[in-house]
C-alpha cells in the first residue's frame, strides 16, 4: 500500500475495516468542527527520509560514541513527534461550513466556497483543499477570523451538483507530517443546462401582448436599424433594408414600453428535451442581451415577462431544475 | 497526489535558496577552522554561484555542468587529503556535495535534503569538539535549520522570519524533554560497531613527545583545562601532586624523547612501611590526541583498558579523542626499584663530544661526594639554590653546547631546563636519570569537589635510579623557585603577563565567573559527554534503580516516552486552545447552545435582534426574558458604555434561563 494511496479517500467497498473514515466524513448539514476523529495524520515522504536520517545518525553516534551525537538525534526525534502533533493541530478544531457557490453552465468548472473558522488564538497556516487529487487553493486562517477556500468542480449533467466530498489537508509547520480531514457538507450549486449555439425562435413564439396597440398606433418613435439578433420579433424586421443587402435587419423604437417576448416550450421545435432546454437557455441569454422583457413557459411553470440579471438567472435555474 | 509535492515554479525557489545557503555556513563555521585550502577555495566559489543563481544573473548548471562539478570535487578532495574516504574528507564532501544540491534546487524535496546534509555536518563537529560551546552552537543551528524547514511549508510564505524562529524554538523547547528522556533511557551499547576512523591531528595544546628548551614554557601561558581529577578523600599536599606523563630518556644534545622500544617488562614495586598514603581519584582528561595518560606517582591500580609500561607510564589503547574518563590507585611512598640492563644503558646515554666543561663540573662535584650518589644528587641541587640561576619564562637562547651555556652563562631557564640540566649531570658521573614531563600543581575548586590541573601546571623534573632506593624523583626547580612547587606558578615569581589571565587576574568577579563555569564544564563532561553505561547505571541508582538490564532499559524507555508523548500531546492538542477571552460573546454563545437545545438552531448570519424575533416565536412564554437578554447584549456589545451591572444582570439571566 504506498503513501499516496493512503491519502486518497479509500475505496470502502474493497476495506470495509476502514468504514469508519466514510461515516465520520459526512455529509454535514451546517456547521461541522474538525475534532480529533475526522483527522489524520501521516508522515510525508520527507519525513520518512527525515527518520532514516535520524536512524544512520543514531548509529554514527552508537559507533563513535559521540554523546553529543545522542543529544542532537534524541533532539531531533522530539521535534518530530513535536512536528506531528503542531500539524495535526494546525488543522483540527477547525469549523466549517458550506459557503455557497456560483452557479454555471453545464460543462463550466462550478466554484464552491467553503468557510473555515478559526476560533483559537493562534493562526493556522497554509491549508490546502483538494478533490480526487486536484488541489485548488491555500489559505492562512487568522487567530479568531473567518477565511474561505474554493474548489471548483465540473458538470456533465444540468441541475443541481454536489459538492461531494473534499479533502482539507495541511503540512505546516514542517512538511515532515502531512494532516487531513475528508468531510463532505450539503452544498449544491445549480447547473444551468448548455446553451445551444445558435436558436431561432419559432414563427409565432412571439407575441405582443396588450401592447400591440400601442406599438401599431405609432406611440413609439422609430429611433434606426441594427443587425437581427436571434430572438428579435419577426414583425419588427426592415424587409426594405433586409431586400437591400441579404442580411436581416431589425427596426429599432425609442420612448416606448419595451418588446414583450415568450419563450416558451411548447412552440420550440427539437429532437429530445435536453435539446429544447439548450435552446431555450440560448433564447434566454439571448434576449437578455438584447435587454427585452421576456418570459419563460414551461410544462409545468411559467415566469412572467420581466428582464435583468435576477430574472435571467430566475429562468435559468427554472430550465436547470426542469423535471427535478 | 498533488498536494504532497509542491512544484515551485523556479524563480519562487530561487528566490527562498537564500536562507539555505546562509544555513549551509551556519551549519559548517566550525568546521571551517579544519578545512584545507582548496576546500575553503571551492566553498567560496560555490557561494558566490549560488548568489548569483540567488539574484538571477545565472541560470541553474545543466546535467553536463552537474557531473563536470562532481568531478571537481572530488578532484579537490583528492588534492586536498589524498583520498576522499576518512572522517575529514567525509565531511569535506558533505559540505561540497550540499551545494551542488543547492544548484540542481528543483523542488522541497531537493531543500529538505539540503537541511538534513546540514544536520550530518552539524554531527561531524563532534569529531573535533564536544564541548559545552558547540552544544550551544548546534541548539541554534537545529533551530535555525527548523526554521528553514517552515519556509517551505508555508505555501503562501506569509510567516516572517521571527515568527519561523519563534515557531522553530517553540516546537525544541517542547522536544528537550523528550530528549532529556531519551538520552538517560536510551540503552548505551559500549564499543565500536565498525570501525573507528584514523584521528585526525588537530592542534590540541598539550604536551608532545619530546622536551626541547621552550616546549613547556610555552604551554604555560595556557589557562585551558589539561585535566580534571575527582579524589575519594582527602586530595595529596601541593608539593606531592606531581602528574606523571611521559618519560622521556633519549637525548640527542637538544631535545629529550620517550624511549618507543617496546617493554615485555613489569615494574618492581616496592612500599616502604609507614602511614596510609594511598590516593583513589578519577581523571576526566581533556582530549590531548595522544595515548598518554597522566596519574600521580606511583600507580598501584588502573583498568583494564589502560596499560603501565616499566618506567609506570600509564598509556590508553586509543589515542584520547575525547573527554576520557579513569580511575586510579596510586601510593606516593611507593617506589620503582626495577633496572634492567637494557635500561640502565639508554639511562646513562649522552651525545658524545659536547659539553666538556659541564662534564669536567661533574666529575669533580662527584669527587667531592665521595663518589655517592646521594650525597651527589644533594650538592647538585645546593648547587642550582646557592649560585645565581634565575627561574624565567622568557630564557636566552642556548648553542651547541647547551648545558655548558646554561650551566656557566645563561643561568636563566624554565623548568626543562634545570630538569635536562640535572640529567645531564647525573649521567656524566654515571648515575642513571631521565626526564619525566607532567603537570605538577593542579588546584581545588573553592566551590566544587574536584582539582583543575591546567596547561600552566605543565612541568619537567628528574628521576634517578639510586642503588637501594629504587628511582626517585628529584625536582631541581624546587632547589632554584621553591614556591613554584609550594604555592603552584602564580606566585613563581614569573613575568605576569605571560600567565594566563585566569591565574593572575586580581578581579574577583572574573576569577568567580571563571570557576563557575568551569564547574558547569565538569559537570558537563561528566553527565554528558562522558554518559555510557556505567554513569548511566549510576544515575538509575539514584534514581532508586539497581541493576537494570538493557532489555528492562528498552521496556522503561518505551513506557516513559509513551507517557511523555501521551502527554504533550494532551497539552497540545486536547486541552482548551487559547481562546481570546470575551465573557460577553461566552455567554452569548451559551445562550444560543440554549436555545439550540429547545429548537431554535443559531444562524451565524441573524443578528441578535433577529435570533430574538425567531425564538420569540418559539418559544411565546419566554419572550420577555429573551428581549432583555438580546437587549442587554446589544448594549454591552456595541454600547460605549459597558456597565458593569448590566453585565451581572446579562451572566446572571443567561445562568438562569431555561427555555423548556
Amino acid at each position: 500500500m504506498s503513501l499516496a494511496s493512503l491519502l486518497r479517500f479509500p475505496d470502502f467497498s474493497r476495506r470495509p475495516a476502514l468504514a469508519f473514515i466514510s461515516r465520520r466524513s459526512g455529509p454535514f448539514d451546517g456547521e461541522v468542527t474538525l475534532d480529533k476523529h475526522r483527522v489524520y495524520i501521516l508522515p510525508t515522504k520527507i519525513g520518512v527520509l527525515f527518520s532514516l536520517l535520524l536512524i544512520i545518525l543514531l548509529l554514527g553516534s552508537v559507533n563513535y560514541g559521540k554523546s553529543l551525537g545522542y543529544v542532537l538525534v534524541f533532539l531531533l526525534a522530539g521535534v518530530g513527534n513535536v512536528a506531528m502533533l503542531a500539524t495535526w493541530r494546525n488543522l483540527a478544531g477547525l469549523r466549517l461550513r458550506a459557503g455557497g457557490c456560483a452557479p454555471a453552465f453545464c460543462g463550466e468548472p462550478v466554484r464552491f466556497a467553503v468557510q473555515l473558522q478559526n476560533v483559537d488564538a493562534m493562526r493556522r497556516y497554509s491549508i490546502a483543499i483538494s478533490q480526487n487529487g486536484t488541489e485548488f487553493e491555500v489559505v492562512d486562517v487568522g487567530p479568531d477570523s473567518v477565511a474561505q477556500i474554493h474548489f471548483s468542480k465540473t458538470s456533465a449533467q444540468r441541475g443541481l451538483l454536489d459538492a461531494g466530498r473534499f479533502r482539507l489537508s495541511t503540512e505546516f509547520p514542517t512538511g515532515l507530517f502531512v494532516a487531513w480531514t475528508w468531510i463532505e457538507l450539503k452544498m449544491q450549486c445549480v447547473v444551468y443546462p448548455k446553451p445551444a449555439t445558435r436558436a431561432r425562435l419559432p414563427v409565432g413564439s412571439s407575441v405582443i401582448d396588450g401592447d400591440q396597440n400601442r406599438l401599431s398606433g405609432g406611440l413609439e418613435e422609430y429611433s434606426g436599424l441594427r443587425k437581427f439578433l436571434e430572438g428579435d420579433s419577426w414583425r419588427r424586421v426592415s424587409w426594405k433594408a433586409t431586400a437591400r443587402s441579404d442580411e436581416l435587419y431589425t427596426k429599432e423604437f425609442a420612448g416606448g414600453a419595451p418588446e414583450l417576448q415568450w419563450i416558451d416550450w411548447s412552440t420550440i421545435a427539437a429532437g429530445s428535451a435536453e435539446q429544447r432546454l439548450a435552446i431555450m437557455t440560448r433564447l434566454v441569454l439571448d434576449a437578455e442581451a438584447a435587454r427585452r422583457h421576456y418570459g419563460l413557459r414551461l410544462p409545468d411553470y411559467e415566469i412572467p415577462p420581466q428582464h435583468g440579471t435576477l430574472h435571467c438567472q430566475q429562468c435559468l435555474k427554472a430550465l436547470a431544475l426542469y423535471g427535478y | 497526489m498533488g498536494t504532497s509535492r509542491h512544484s515551485f515554479s523556479q524563480d519562487r525557489l530561487t528566490a527562498k535558496l537564500g536562507p539555505v545557503l546562509l544555513g549551509i555556513h551556519i551549519v559548517a563555521l566550525p568546521l571551517y577552522p579544519h578545512m584545507p585550502l582548496p576546500v575553503l577555495l571551492t566553498v567560496v566559489l560555490f557561494s558566490i554561484w549560488t548568489l548569483l543563481i540567488i539574484l538571477g544573473r545565472v541560470v541553474q548548471p545543466g546535467r553536463l555542468t552537474m557531473v563536470l562539478l562532481a568531478c571537481i570535487v572530488v578532484a579537490v578532495l583528492v588534492l586536498s587529503f589524498g583520498t576522499i574516504f576518512g572522517q575529514q574528507p567525509g565531511s569535506a564532501m558533505l559540505l561540497l556535495l550540499s551545494f551542488l544540491k543547492l544548484f540542481e534546487m528543483k523542488s522541497t524535496r531537493d531543500i529538505a535534503i539540503v537541511i538534513f546534509m546540514g544536520f550530518f555536518l552539524i554531527a561531524s563537529n563532534f569529531f573535533y569538539s564536544q564541548s559545552l560551546m558547540i552544544a550551544i552552537y548546534v541548539f541554534v543551528v537545529v533551530v535555525y535549520l527548523t526554521s528553514v524547514l517552515i519556509v517551505f511549508s508555508d505555501r503562501l510564505g506569509t510567516t516572517r522570519f521571527i515568527v519561523r524562529v519563534q515557531h522553530s524554538l517553540q516546537m525544541i523547547l517542547l522536544a528537550v524533554p523528550l530528549m532529556l528522556i531519551l538520552f538517560v533511557l536510551f540503552p548505551r551499547v559500549p564499543g565500536p560497531l565498525w570501525g573507528l576512523p584514523k584521528d585526525t591531528q588537530t592542534a590540541a595544546t598539550g604536551l608532545s613527545e619530546a622536551m626541547s628548551p621552550g616546549s613547556i614554557s610555552r604551554l604555560v601561558s595556557s589557562g585551558e583545562v589539561a585535566f580534571r581529577v575527582k579524589f575519594v578523600g582527602k586530595p595529596p599536599p601541593r608539593s606531592e601532586r606531581y602528574w606523571r606523563g611521559l618519560v622521556l630518556s633519549k637525548y640527542d644534545g637538544k631535545t629529550w624523547r620517550s624511549d618507543n622500544a617496546p617493554s615485555d617488562t613489569y615494574p618492581r614495586l616496592s612500599r616502604s612501611e609507614g602511614a596510609d598514603t594511598s590516593y583513589d581519584y578519577t581523571v576526566m582528561l581533556e582530549p590531548h590526541h595522544r595515548r598518554w595518560l597522566f596519574a600521580l606517582e606511583s600507580i598501584v591500580e588502573y583498568g583494564d583498558e589502560q596499560n603501565l609500561t616499566r618506567e609506570l607510564q600509564l598509556l590508553s589503547t586509543d589515542p584520547i579523542t575525547d573527554v576520557t574518563r579513569y580511575s586510579l590507585r596510586s601510593d606516593t611512598t611507593v617506589r620503582n626499584l626495577g633496572l634492567f640492563e637494557s635500561e640502565r644503558g639508554k639511562n646513562l646515554d649522552l651525545p658524545a663530544a659536547r659539553n666538556r666543561q659541564t662534564v669536567e663540573f661533574a666529575r669533580a662535584l662527584f669527587g667531592d661526594s665521595n663518589q655517592d650518589g646521594s650525597t651527589y644528587v644533594k650538592k647538585v641541587l645546593q648547587h642550582f639554590g646557592e649560585q645565581a640561576f634565575f627561574y624565567t619564562l622568557t630564557p636566552p637562547l642556548l648553542g651547541i653546547n647547551a648545558m655548558d651555556d646554561f650551566l656557566f652563562r645563561t643561568r636563566r631557564g624554565f623548568c626543562e631546563h634545570y630538569a635536562s640540566a640535572f640529567v645531564y649531570l647525573m649521567r656524566a658521573v654515571s648515575i642513571p636519570a631521565r626526564v619525566v614531563v607532567g603537570y605538577q600543581g593542579g588546584a581545588m575548586h573553592p566551590f566544587d569537589d574536584y582539582m583543575i590541573v591546567r596547561q600552566s601546571d605543565a612541568h619537567a623534573w628528574a628521576e634517578v635510579w639510586l642503588e637501594g632506593q629504587g628511582w626517585v624523583r628529584i625536582d631541581p626547580t624546587a632547589a632554584v623557585s621553591p614556591t613554584r612547587i609550594q604555592n603552584g606558578i602564580a606566585s613563581a615569581g614569573l613575568e605576569r603577563d605571560l600567565l594566563p589571565s585566569i591565574l593572575v587576574s586580581e578581579n574577583a568577579w572574573f576569577q568567580r565567573a571563571r570557576l563557575l563555569w568551569d564547574s558547569f564544564h565538569n559537570n558537563w563532561n561528566l553527565w554528558v559527554i562522558g554518559f555510557d553505561q556505567q554513569r548511566q547505571q549510576r544515575l538509575l541508582a539514584l534514581l532508586g534503580m539497581k541493576d537494570v538490564s538493557s532489555s528492562e532499559l528498552v521496556i522503561g524507555l518505551v513506557l516513559v516516552m509513551t507517557c511523555a508523548v501521551g502527554l504533550l500531546a494532551w497539552w497540545v492538542l486536547l486541552s482548551e486552545p487559547a481562546r481570546q477571552r470575551d465573557v460577553v460573546r461566552a455567554y452569548y454563545d451559551k445562550f444560543c447552545r440554549k436555545l439550540q437545545k429547545a429548537g431554535v438552531s443559531y444562524h451565524p448570519h441573524e443578528c441578535a435582534g433577529e435570533l430574538m424575533a425567531r425564538a420569540s416565536r418559539v418559544l411565546p412564554a419566554r419572550e420577555r426574558e429573551l428581549a432583555m437578554i438580546t437587549a442587554d447584549y446589544q448594549c454591552l456589545r456595541y454600547g460605549d458604555d459597558p456597565d458593569p451591572r448590566r453585565r451581572e444582570r446579562f451572566i446572571r439571566a443567561i445562568r438562569r434561563f431555561r427555555p423548556s
